[in-house]
């Protein structure tokens, strides 16, 4: 929570507040009844209400125009042809939506001198900054009433020992505003009633039949609502409910009495930001501040995530890298080793190579080879010829029989045993191709010839 | 405000930094997690070459090999046919030539075996030669019209691999 000050001042005189505060929710710390020195306000959020009776206020009309900046200056201009002056005017604005068209637009525009803004002893250049908003005394009433209720058209008056305040709003939106010093000769004589009462009847007269506006509800604070003998009148007067003001929850720690003296004060604090006088450069500054002390944590908290990140991911990568040399070391180990004891000179190791594919492809592609499980035929049938050859990856036995038998049953016998065990040899995976079998039944001959054949 | 604008500026900068910074050593990583890849695989070719290493050793052990030059291999090649030529009769056909770091020979050796043990042996002997490496082509076992011991045929590739030494 931040330290926040509230001040309602006038180049005489001054209040001040001291709360610790954030979002509109605050805790009361301190006052005093005199203007705090720049030192007694070094690190605080300023809320600033200047007493300023002679607030320029006029309706003005003016084009429909989109661009803020362009209508500000609009405005700013028109304010000082309608009030006749030759003073430049920091404006706050805010737009009668019921009596603007599409053809025109209507604000109530309320105007403060610039050279009262840029006065130093009114507001020293060392604040300006540190300003969240800047407003008028008799705006600063409407703070309170907007929290008393924000529906309700509301009659505002306030007195204390040096203003007469007079605030006709209803939420956010300041209808008559009016502030009176009061004088010498009224304090000397401790004559406030009198004073109260002739202001603030000819006001709410003023209010009521002249600007048409019809109050709901009057709020009585500070030393007024002492003042039994003017309420009652009042209350007569009016005909309108008057009620007193309490310490509003948004400020905690405040006690009724005091809540009444600084009351200009604390409104302040709940005061619409469209009231704030600051120059638009300034509000622009306060913006940039604002948004800044937000980002400014983000940036800070992403600083510091990818900074902890990094040094997780790096240690990681040290890790990883030591891991590294040591498979490293380990690999140039294992070489180191295999060098030392060369078991093959460099050169020779394609000569062995080739040496031993020769050899092995030498027995592999032997076609004797074969004989290991065809060798039965070669035992079992005498025939005229066998060859045993090596071609296209298949070693291969052929053979051509030619034989005679003392019968045909013989003949017979001896061609279908052939044919049973090149079935056979053909069930252990061989290929067999048996070529024509020729038999001569008259004289008991038989020729034939087969190919057996085994993939290598 | 000038102030605050040139710490939010710095230290925008510091987190794209920082930031950045995390992103590259993420592409490091990988590269790392790459390198330790590569560094496995050649420890694995490493043993694996090791092993073959070996089991060339055992195998070159095993076989016996020795080293020829080109003039020793020629040598043992025609020494070995010269050998032959006195239990087979011998045949050679086409040339002795040089190839792909070894002499070669065809020949073809002809003879009539005793026995079919005798066969079996001269078969051996060819299957089971290491100097030269024997290729044998093809076996032809004829009958004789008279009936009496068969005749063989056998085409072989004499192969003596030699080494050539650079320069």
């Amino acid at each position: 929570m931040g330290k926040v000050a509230s001040l309602v001042y006038s180049l005489q005189e001054g209040r001040a507040v001291f709360l610790r505060g954030f979002r509109r929710k605050f805790i009361y710390e301190g006052s005093q009844k005199s203007r705090p020195a720049i030192d007694e306000l070094r690190g605080r959020e300023l809320y600033i209400s200047y007493f300023y009776p002679d607030l320029v206020v006029e309706k003005v009309e003016v084009p429909p125009v989109e661009d803020e900046e362009t209508l500000h200056a609009l405005l700013g201009k028109r304010l000082s042809e309608t009030a006749g002056s030759q003073s430049e005017f920091l404006i706050s604005k805010r737009e009668v939506e019921e009596e603007s068209t599409h053809e025109v637009m209507v604000f109530r525009v309320f105007g403060l001198p610039k050279e009262v803004y840029e006065n130093p002893d009114v507001l020293p250049e060392v604040l300006r900054e540190r300003v969240s908003i800047f407003t008028v005394s008799q705006f600063s009433p409407a703070g309170i009433s907007k929290i008393v209720d924000g529906d309700l058209t509301i009659f505002h008056i306030f007195l204390d020992e040096e203003r007469l305040l007079l605030t006709v709003s209803r939420g956010d939106e300041i209808l008559y505003s009016r502030s009176l010093s009061v004088p010498g000769y009224v304090r000397e004589m401790g004559d406030l009633s009198g004073f109260l009462h002739e202001n603030t009847n000819m006001t709410y007269v003023f209010v009521a039949q002249r600007q048409g506006i019809k109050p709901d509800l009057i709020l009585i604070s500070g030393r007024a609502k002492d003042e039994d003998d003017f309420i009652a009148s009042f209350i007569e007067m009016a005909g309108v409910q008057v009620a007193t003001p309490i310490p509003p929850q948004e400020v905690k720690n405040l006690e009724p009495d005091t809540f009444h003296d600084y009351l200009p004060a604390f409104g302040t604090l709940f005061v619409g930001e469209e009231y704030d006088f600051s120059p638009p450069n300034v509000k622009e500054t306060r913006r940039f501040m604002k948004y800044s002390s937000v980002l400014m944590p983000l940036i800070l908290v992403l600083l510091l995530l990818f900074a902890g990140a990094l040094a997780f991911r790096t240690f990681g990568l040290f890790s990883r890298i030591s891991e590294l040399s040591q498979k490293r070391d380990q690999v140039m180990a294992e070489v180191k080793r295999l060098m030392s004891k060369p078991v093959v000179a460099k050169g020779e190791l394609g000569y062995y190579s080739s040496y031993l594919n020769d050899l092995y492809r030498s027995r592999k592609e032997n076609p004797v080879s074969i004989l290991s499980d065809a060798g039965v035929i070669v035992k079992k049938f005498r025939a005229k010829r066998y060859v045993l050859g090596f071609q296209n990856g298949k070693i291969a036995l052929a053979v051509e029989i030619e034989r005679s038998f003392p019968n045909l049953v013989e003949m017979n016998l001896f061609v279908e045993s052939v044919k049973t065990h090149l079935g056979s040899l053909k069930e252990k995976g061989f290929e067999i191709r048996i070529g024509d079998v020729q038999k001569d039944i008259e004289n008991n001959t038989v020729r034939m010839s087969f190919i057996v054949e085994k993939r290598v | 405000m000038k102030r605050r604008l040139i710490l939010i500026t710095f230290l925008s900068y510091l987190t794209f930094t920082v930031m950045f910074l995390f992103l590259g050593i993420g592409s490091l990583d990988t590269g790392i997690e790459n390198a330790q890849r590569e560094i496995q695989r050649t420890l694995r070719d490493v043993r694996s070459k090791k092993l073959r290493i070996q089991l060339l050793q055992k195998k070159l052990q095993e076989e016996g090999i020795r080293i020829y030059n080109r003039d020793q291999a020629l040598e043992k090649l025609l020494t070995e046919v010269d050998r032959l030529r006195k239990e087979f009769k011998i045949e050679v056909r086409g040339d002795l030539r040089s190839q792909q770091g070894k002499w070669l020979m065809d020949v073809t050796l002809t003879f009539r075996p005793s026995s079919s043990a005798h066969l079996r042996d001269v078969v051996k002997k060819f299957s089971t030669m290491k100097e030269p490496i024997v290729f044998i082509r093809s076996v032809a076992i004829s009958e004789s019209p008279e009936g009496a011991s068969s005749e063989v045929s056998i085409d072989l590739t004499f192969a003596m691999p030699f080494l050539e030494r650079a320069g």
